[in-house]
């Protein structure tokens, strides 16, 4: 069923907060199902969020004080959105620093350069 | 665009409810999820019956038991924590009294202090399960661990083990317990019972045909809590039996006998 799909694995997990943050910070305001879609999308199909890593995840990152949240009516049901605070919008700067120089030591690790 | 209506919106409350996902932090958000997701299945061109099976398949099955697991180990660490201060104030005012005793007798030989405290915290707190769910000798036909999954044919964790056993078999609760739920996944467990048995362990009951206990019953160790069936993901009636120590789901032989 999911065969070239990623689903939230242990990489993914690891890597989720730096995924949200940078989301809403791209997107402004969303709500969890529109990041699955959007994650999907923008990975070409290769992540795929799961719902039991996702909204822990979102509830952890409000607690924390990194996002803030806003309930709206749809019909009969409520949807919450989910925003960046200003310290959110930091701790993004930083996540995504600090994950971009882990991709570059890795990089390093797995494709050593012969010795000289 | 496609919005569910009311009933629409009810049935899907009620699936959530049957889960056990009706209450908790995440509730309103896996409602709207869950709709989005059946609404956008609509959006292709199915009927909101065929949009929801889709949607539960990818739904229910591991992402439905992730959640609830979630839930379950975060209320059972704030008990377990609760529990643990409790106990070690219990254990500090024990001393303190047994080590007044112990001058006022100082001729007499010592109390055994020291023994106390592991005795109480036993009596307390462990009240694993000890016999088989099921009487008489009962065949395990598929152990705990890594196997090929009968029905899907891949290599799978087997949360359990199975016991082969006609239709009807009465199926025992294996301590003295609180039934924690009563639930039905027709994909996965079929009709199911967890027993919340203490602060570390639960048992979990699958595949029955019949359950006689509800949610917040009290049952024994040795009571009849339902029969064997074939009621879920299943090809042929067998008790599928679990253990669940601190949320981690342990060999269910190790707990067979006393």
């Amino acid at each position: 069923m999911y065969i070239c799909r990623m689903k939230t694995n242990e990489l993914l997990r690891g890597t989720l907060k730096t995924i949200i943050l940078n989301l809403l910070a791209e997107h402004g305001r969303m709500y969890g199902y529109e990041m699955v879609q959007k994650v999907r999308e923008q990975s070409a199909g290769a992540f795929e969020l799961t719902e039991g890593a996702l909204y822990p995840a979102l509830h952890k990152l409000e607690a924390e004080g990194l996002l803030i949240t806003e309930k709206e009516m749809i019909g009969k049901r409520v949807r919450k959105y989910y925003r960046l605070t200003p310290v959110g919008t930091e701790a993004r700067v930083d996540k995504v620093h600090e994950f971009k120089k882990f991709v570059q030591a890795m990089q390093l690790l797995l494709n050593p350069k012969p010795a000289t | 665009m496609i919005q569910l209506n009311e009933q629409q919106l009810f049935s899907i409350e009620k699936i959530l409810e049957e889960q056990g996902l009706h209450d908790g932090p995440l509730k309103e958000e896996l409602l709207d999820h869950l709709c989005c997701q059946v609404e956008q299945a609509m959006e292709g061109g199915i009927l909101f019956h065929q949009a929801l099976r889709q949607s539960l398949d990818t739904f229910q099955e591991d992402e439905m038991k992730e959640l609830q697991q979630h839930f379950l180990n975060n209320s059972n660490q704030k008990r377990s924590i609760m529990m643990k201060v409790s106990l070690f104030a219990l254990s500090v005012l024990l001393l303190v009294v047994i080590s007044f005793n112990h001058h006022e007798t100082l001729d007499q030989a010592p109390p055994p202090d020291h023994e106390l405290v592991p005795i109480i915290s036993h009596v307390l707190l462990a009240d694993p399960p000890t016999i088989s769910p099921l009487k008489g000798d009962a065949k395990i036909t598929s152990g705990f661990g890594m196997r090929l999954h009968p029905i899907h044919k891949v290599k799978k964790q087997h949360k359990g083990i199975d016991f082969k056993a006609a239709m009807g078999t009465p199926v025992y609760a294996t301590s003295d317990g609180v039934v924690k739920k009563v639930g039905i996944m027709p994909k996965g467990y079929g009709q199911h019972i967890i027993i919340e048995h203490d602060d570390h362990f639960k048992t979990l009951y699958a595949q029955l045909s019949k359950m006689d206990v509800k949610v917040g019953d009290e049952v024994k160790r040795g009571d009849q809590i339902g029969a064997v069936g074939s009621s879920g993901m299943s090809t042929a009636p067998h008790l599928h039996y679990e253990v669940i120590k601190d949320g981690v789901r342990v060999d269910p032989e190790e707990y067979l006998r006393p």
